[in-house]
C-alpha cells in the first residue's frame, strides 16, 4: 500500500486520528508519519496545558465542520500544496504564506514564539507609494487584522460554549476576511 | 579575479581585528531576501533564475559597497572550486551542490557576499573579525539598503520579510559568533553552558566538527528566532551572550592556570611542537592541536602568533584548499601529508621567540 500523504513511498505505519465521533485512519510511510507526529506535537507544544486542551477542542470542533480544511488547497501563486510544503519544508512563493494560513501561523508561532514581525521594513523608496493611499482607506486596512482577531476570539468562545452553529458562521467570516486580505 | 589567487591568501577581512584574547574569532550576519515577483527556490524556473541574477547584479553595480565585487556563476566552477568557496564561508554547501542558475558575488576583502538563487533569491552575508559584531551588522544593513533600494522584496506588514523556509521569516537575520572555548571544554563546564544557551533560544553548534561534536573547541552561537524580535535586539542579545561566554571562558582559564599550570603549559607546547614537526596531520588532529596553540596565545604563553594567522591556517588546511594548491586530486593520506607540510612551512614563517 502506498503512503496516503506522499503517495510515493510504501506505507509502513497506520496512523489513527480521532476527532469527536469520527475516526480517521491514514497509512503513512516512515517519513510522513514522522512529520505527522511532529506537527501534532507542534500544535500542543506551543501552548500551555490549559490552552493546549482548548486548542485541541477547537481543532476537533472546527475539523468536523464542512470546509475546515479549505486552507489546505494549493497555493494560487505557485500551486504548492500544504502536504508538499510539509514534505520539503520550503514554501514555493510568497503567496504560500496566505494559502497555508492558519496552519503556517501556528508553525511560525512554534518556531519563533511570535507571529508578528518587529524590525526592518522594505526600502524607503517602496514604502513611498503606500503613503499615497488615502487616510480613510489606510485606516480600513489597519483595522482588518483587528477585526480578524476579534472574530477569531469570538469563534474560540463559541466553540468553548459548544455553540457550533454560531461557530460555523464565524468560521466562514474569518475565512472570507482572510481571503480578502490575501487578494 | 581568478579563483586560484584566492587559495593562497587569507580572506583579508580576517586580519586586523584581533581582540585582546583571541577568544571570539569572528562574527557573521546574514539576511535572507526574495524578489517579490518570482517564486522561491523550489518553484523557480531557470529563466526566472537568470532574471534574478541580472536584477541583483544590476543593483550591485550601482551600489557603493559591491560595485567592484566579483561574481562567480556556479556553472563556470568545477566541484573543487565550489568547495573552496564553501571553505572560505562565501557560499553554503547547498549553493555549491544545487541545480540551476546560481552564483555568488563578493567584494575584495571577502567581508561581504551575496549568494544568488540559494533557497532564497538573495542571501546577504557580512563577516567581521573578532568581537566586531556591530560592524558586521552595520555592514549588512548598509548592503541591504543599497542593494534592495532598486528591487521590490517579498514582504508582508505582519510577517516581515517572506522567506522560503519559515525558520527565516521576519527579519531573515541570522547573526552568529564563532567562539573558541577550550577551557570550558577542558573543565567539563561546556555541557552546563550549552544547556543554559538553549533556553535563551540561541543555538550552538560545532563549526568544523561532525554534528554537535565540535572540532577544535570552536562553537558557533546563533539566534534561532527571526520573527518577533528586532534586528537590534537580536544583536544586543547575542553580544550579551558572547560577553558572558567570554567571561566564563576567562574564569575557566584562570582556574586552569592556578590549578594545573604545568599541565596546561605542557599541553600547549606539545601541540606547538607537533604542529611544527609532524609529517602527517589529519584534519581532526590538526584542529585539536590548533586549539591548544590558540589557548597558549590567549594565555600569553605563545607570543607572536596572531589569531588571524591561526584562522587563516584553519582555512588553508581544508581539503579543497589543499587540493587546489596541489593542482590535482589528493587521496586522504596524501592530503594529511600536504596538510602537515603546509602547517610546518607557515609556522616556520612566524616569529614566536
Amino acid at each position: 500500500m502506498k503512503c496516503d500523504v506522499c503517495k510515493e513511498q510504501q506505507a509502513t505505519i497506520e496512523f489513527t486520528a480521532v476527532a469527536g465521533d469520527e475516526k480517521k485512519t491514514l497509512h503513512l510511510c516512515a517519513q510522513c508519519s514522522k512529520q505527522e507526529s511532529l506537527e501534532k506535537d507542534a500544535q500542543t507544544e506551543e501552548l500551555t496545558p490549559s490552552e493546549g486542551s482548548q486548542n485541541k477542542k477547537l481543532n476537533a470542533a472546527v475539523g468536523q465542520l464542512p470546509g475546515a480544511d479549505s486552507h489546505k488547497g494549493p497555493c494560487s501563486g505557485c500551486g504548492m500544496t500544504y502536504e508538499e510544503f510539509r514534505k520539503i519544508g520550503r514554501l514555493g512563493c510568497s503567496k504560500c504564506y496566505e494559502a497555508f494560513e492558519p496552519a503556517l501561523r501556528r508553525l511560525l508561532k512554534r518556531i519563533h514564539g511570535s507571529e508578528k514581525h518587529v524590525g526592518r521594513g522594505p526600502r524607503a523608496s517602496q514604502a513611498a507609494p503606500k503613503a499615497e493611499v488615502p487616510a480613510t482607506e489606510a485606516a480600513v486596512v489597519e483595522q482588518k487584522p483587528q477585526n480578524l482577531e476579534q472574530l477569531q476570539q469570538e469563534l474560540q468562545a463559541a466553540v468553548d460554549a459548544e455553540e457550533y452553529e454560531r461557530a460555523a458562521g464565524l468560521r466562514d467570516r474569518v475565512a472570507r476576511l482572510q481571503r480578502d486580505e490575501s487578494s | 579575479m581568478k579563483l586560484d589567487s584566492l587559495v593562497r591568501t587569507a580572506p583579508s577581512w580576517m586580519s586586523g581585528g584581533d581582540d585582546a584574547d583571541g577568544i571570539v574569532i569572528s562574527c557573521r550576519a546574514r539576511l535572507a531576501r526574495n524578489l517579490a515577483q518570482f517564486p522561491f527556490g523550489s518553484r523557480i524556473t531557470e529563466s526566472q533564475q537568470l532574471q534574478v541574477i541580472d536584477t541583483v547584479l544590476a543593483a550591485a553595480k550601482s551600489s557603493n559597497s559591491m560595485s567592484t565585487a566579483t561574481y562567480f556563476g556556479m556553472s563556470v566552477l568545477d566541484g573543487n572550486e565550489r568547495r573552496v568557496l564553501v571553505e572560505r564561508h562565501l557560499i553554503s554547501p547547498t549553493l555549491a551542490d544545487d541545480k540551476g542558475e546560481r552564483g555568488v558575488l563578493f567584494n575584495q576583502d571577502e567581508s561581504l557576499s551575496v549568494m544568488i538563487n540559494e533557497e532564497d533569491h538573495l542571501r546577504l552575508q557580512s563577516m567581521s573579525p573578532g568581537t566586531r559584531g556591530k560592524s558586521a551588522f552595520a555592514a549588512i544593513c548598509a548592503l541591504d539598503d543599497e542593494l534592495l533600494n532598486s528591487v521590490e522584496c517579498a514582504h508582508d506588514s505582519r510577517l516581515g520579510f517572506l522567506t522560503a523556509c519559515p525558520t527565516n521569516t521576519g527579519t531573515g537575520l541570522r547573526l552568529s559568533v564563532l567562539i573558541h572555548l577550550p577551557a570550558l571544554v577542558l573543565t567539563e563546564d561546556m555541557e552546563r553552558v550549552l544547556r543554559g544557551l538553549g533556553q535563551l533560544s540561541f543555538t550552538v553548534r560545532g563549526v568544523y566538527g561532525e554534528g554537535s561534536n565540535a572540532a577544535g573547541n570552536l562553537f558557533q552561537i546563533s539566534n534561532q528566532a527571526t520573527l518577533g524580535a528586532s534586528e537590534e535586539s537580536i544583536l544586543e542579545e547575542l553580544i550579551g551572550i558572547t560577553e558572558k561566554l567570554v567571561g566564563y571562558e576567562r574564569d575557566a582559564q584562570d582556574a586552569l592556570r592556578k590549578e594545573a599550570r604545568g599541565q596546561v603549559e605542557d599541553k600547549v607546547w606539545r601541540a606547538f611542537g607537533l604542529l611544527s614537526q609532524a609529517r602527517i596531520l589529519t584534519s581532526q588532529e590538526f584542529m585539536n592541536l590548533l586549539s591548544a596553540v590558540r589557548l597558549g596565545c590567549t594565555l600569553g604563553l605563545v607570543q607572536g602568533v596572531p589569531s588571524s594567522f591561526l584562522n587563516h591556517l584553519m582555512i588553508a588546511t581544508q581539503p579543497s584548499h589543499l587540493r587546489a594548491e596541489a593542482g590535482h586530486s589528493l587521496s586522504p593520506a596524501e592530503r594529511d601529508l600536504r596538510r602537515a607540510d603546509l602547517v610546518r612551512e607557515k609556522l616556520s614563517e612566524v616569529d614566536n621567540s
